[in-house]
């Protein structure tokens, strides 16, 4: 029974999801049988020890920092004992026979710590669930800059457009009195500052998403403030069933890493190209990078300033990926930094 | 001998992309012979007589549009072979322009970058469709060649061909058949291999080939299937 708690213990606070089940289960298993038969429980100092030992023991079974796992099990022993330490306490008042007085120890000894176990379970849901809606928030904070972003950039082109269109009377004369004299050459110049001044220089992609246009306007042009120059084609459909949000995540946490990567390279290169393929969206975003980067459990951590955001961001993504069936690959060479992202995404059939 | 048309209204977008090819068969040190069409409908008339490897069609044609062309191709003429890369003077496209299966798009201003990646793209790809599959049934030797297989199946010890218009059938298994076919045969169930090339949409679990054929990936497959497929499309 301790152990069964203990079992919920380790799942409340340690990653779970990458552990051999048949391994765990014999662990317990073990254990469990040992203390039937080998050790009996007694309150000794002596057995106090072994029990805090076998908890930090049990925390190897899950992959963790040995920081936390040092804190899970300082935590899961510390409940242990004050619920030992309490029960003892109270039980002395009531009982005097030993035989009933050790069984009803025992029993309010494991209730007690079923209740605590529970209620950190409980506060524990609430943590999430606050990080999760935090993590939300960001991102519908993100959409917003995105759309208004994307807004002054239409209108912006749009004014563009009008400006042109009011002085196209007196452009086209100009035009004919060139054309009149044969200066192909100066015909040329005078298109071409036309031509860049009807184009708005903000304006990197209108694939007619309206999601995915304003978020990669607005990463793009950050990009080209902190890089230069960044390459970048899209070609998608204008109906893809994929959530908003998703796409925001991924894309999101995708150049978001690869700008701050390259940000601190010579090169400052930055590619971005989205595509869709037979039912298949796949994203590939490239980026120059320095120095190492340090990787973990197949997983890359960042190196970012701040550790407690420490791989959240391709975990995310991760995530987002999973849901849509879909994978996700990571490639890095010669100081190019690869991601490639494939996901499942059906036509939405217009009305 | 390549051949490569170009059909777009616009008679100076035509003109600079026959430059930017001729420039690529020189530098490639290739021949490369270019058509031209003014018009989908010249260009429809004509599918019956000359033959074409790589097609540049401009979206945004005034009679015919460049998906209906497209359409006509793929589905009136039953022509999956030809490459189409589409042109177009904005970087928003409608649906069914992605139900033609184009190799790449092109925006205005044209790069000549651009065009030669889409010519070695198509090179590659016709490489690999031109390829011979052999094989002998009931004493007989026979040919044919791999871009007109869409998939093989397997039933006890035979094989299918599935080819557009007919079934071949020979002895044979396909574990044994795997290895020697090019990568993009990839094996989805225990008795299905398919030729990506005929591959017109999937999904996780599922693959739609050409001629609205669906077949299932059996679940031990169905990652492996996902990385090949993948692989195989960033290839490009």
């Amino acid at each position: 029974m301790i152990f069964y708690i203990f079992y919920k213990y380790m799942h409340c606070f340690l990653d779970t999801q990458e552990v051999n089940r048949r391994k765990e289960i014999s662990v317990y298993l073990l254990l469990v049988l040992w203390f039937t038969f080998v050790e009996s429980f007694s309150t000794s100092d002596f057995s106090n020890i072994i029990m805090a030992l076998i908890i930090f023991i049990l925390t190897w079974l899950y992959q963790a920092r040995l920081k936390k796992k040092l804190m899970v099990t300082v935590f899961a022993y510390g409940t242990y004992i004050l619920c030992r330490t309490f029960v003892t306490y109270t039980l002395t008042f009531f009982y005097y026979d030993s035989e009933i007085a050790f069984l009803v120890e025992q029993i309010a000894m494991l209730a007690s710590m079923y209740i605590l176990e529970l209620l950190t379970e409980i506060v524990a849901e609430h943590m999430k669930n606050i990080r999760i809606k935090m993590a939300e928030n960001e991102h519908t904070k993100r959409q917003l800059a995105g759309y208004s972003n994307q807004l002054d950039v239409l209108k912006n082109s749009e004014e563009k457009v009008r400006g042109l269109r009011h002085d196209l009377k007196h452009h086209l004369n100009e035009l004919m009195l060139l054309a009149e004299r044969d200066e192909s050459s100066e015909i040329k110049e005078y298109l071409k500052s036309m031509d860049s001044f009807m184009t708005y220089s903000r304006e990197y992609v209108s694939s007619g998403n309206t999601d995915i246009d304003s978020l990669l306007n607005l990463m793009l042009d950050d990009a080209k403030r902190e890089l230069g120059e960044v390459a970048c084609k899209v070609c998608i459909p204008s109906g893809l069933e994929i959530e908003p949000f998703d796409f925001n995540v991924i894309l999101g946490n995708l150049l978001d890493n690869a700008i701050r990567a390259a940000k601190q390279t010579k090169e400052k290169y930055l590619r971005v190209v989205i595509s869709y393929k037979m039912g298949m969206l796949l994203i590939h975003v490239e980026n120059s990078y320095v120095g190492a980067l340090i990787k973990k459990g197949g997983r890359y951590l960042s190196t970012k300033e701040d550790s407690t955001a420490h791989g959240m961001g391709l975990a995310n993504v991760r995530c987002i990926v999973e849901k849509y069936d879909g994978d996700i690959e990571t490639e890095d060479a010669n100081h190019l930094f690869q991601v490639k992202v494939l996901l499942y995404v059906k036509q939405r059939i217009s009305p | 001998m390549y051949r490569i048309g170009i059909c777009d209204d616009e008679k100076n977008t035509c003109m600079e992309i026959e430059k930017m090819i001729q420039e690529y068969a020189k530098q490639n040190m290739t021949e490369i012979d270019v058509f031209v069409w003014y018009t989908g409908e010249a260009l429809c008339s004509d599918l019956g007589t000359v033959c074409i490897d790589l097609l540049f069609l401009d979206i945004e044609l005034v009679t015919t549009s460049g998906i209906e062309v497209g359409r006509y191709i793929r589905k009136e003429f039953e022509n999956h072979e030809i490459n189409i890369a589409y042109i177009s003077s904005k970087s928003s496209y409608a649906m069914e322009l992605f139900k033609i299966r184009p190799i790449d798009f092109l925006i205005k201003p044209i790069k000549y970058e651009d065009v030669a990646q889409i010519i070695e793209e198509a090179f590659k790809i016709s490489r690999r469709k031109n390829l011979i599959f052999e094989y002998h049934a009931k004493g007989i030797y026979g040919k044919v060649k791999y871009s007109d297989i869409i998939c093989f199946t397997s039933d006890n010890k035979k094989i299918n061909i599935i080819l557009t218009g007919s079934v071949i059938t020979f002895n044979g298994r396909l574990k044994e058949l795997l290895p020697s076919l090019p990568n993009n045969f990839i094996q989805i169930h225990q008795s299905y291999i398919i030729n990506l090339d005929h591959l017109s949409e999937c999904t996780y679990d599922t693959v739609t080939m050409s001629g609205e054929r669906i077949f299932n990936i059996s679940q031990p497959y169905r990652k492996e299937v996902r990385r090949q497929i993948s692989e195989f499309n960033w290839s490009y």
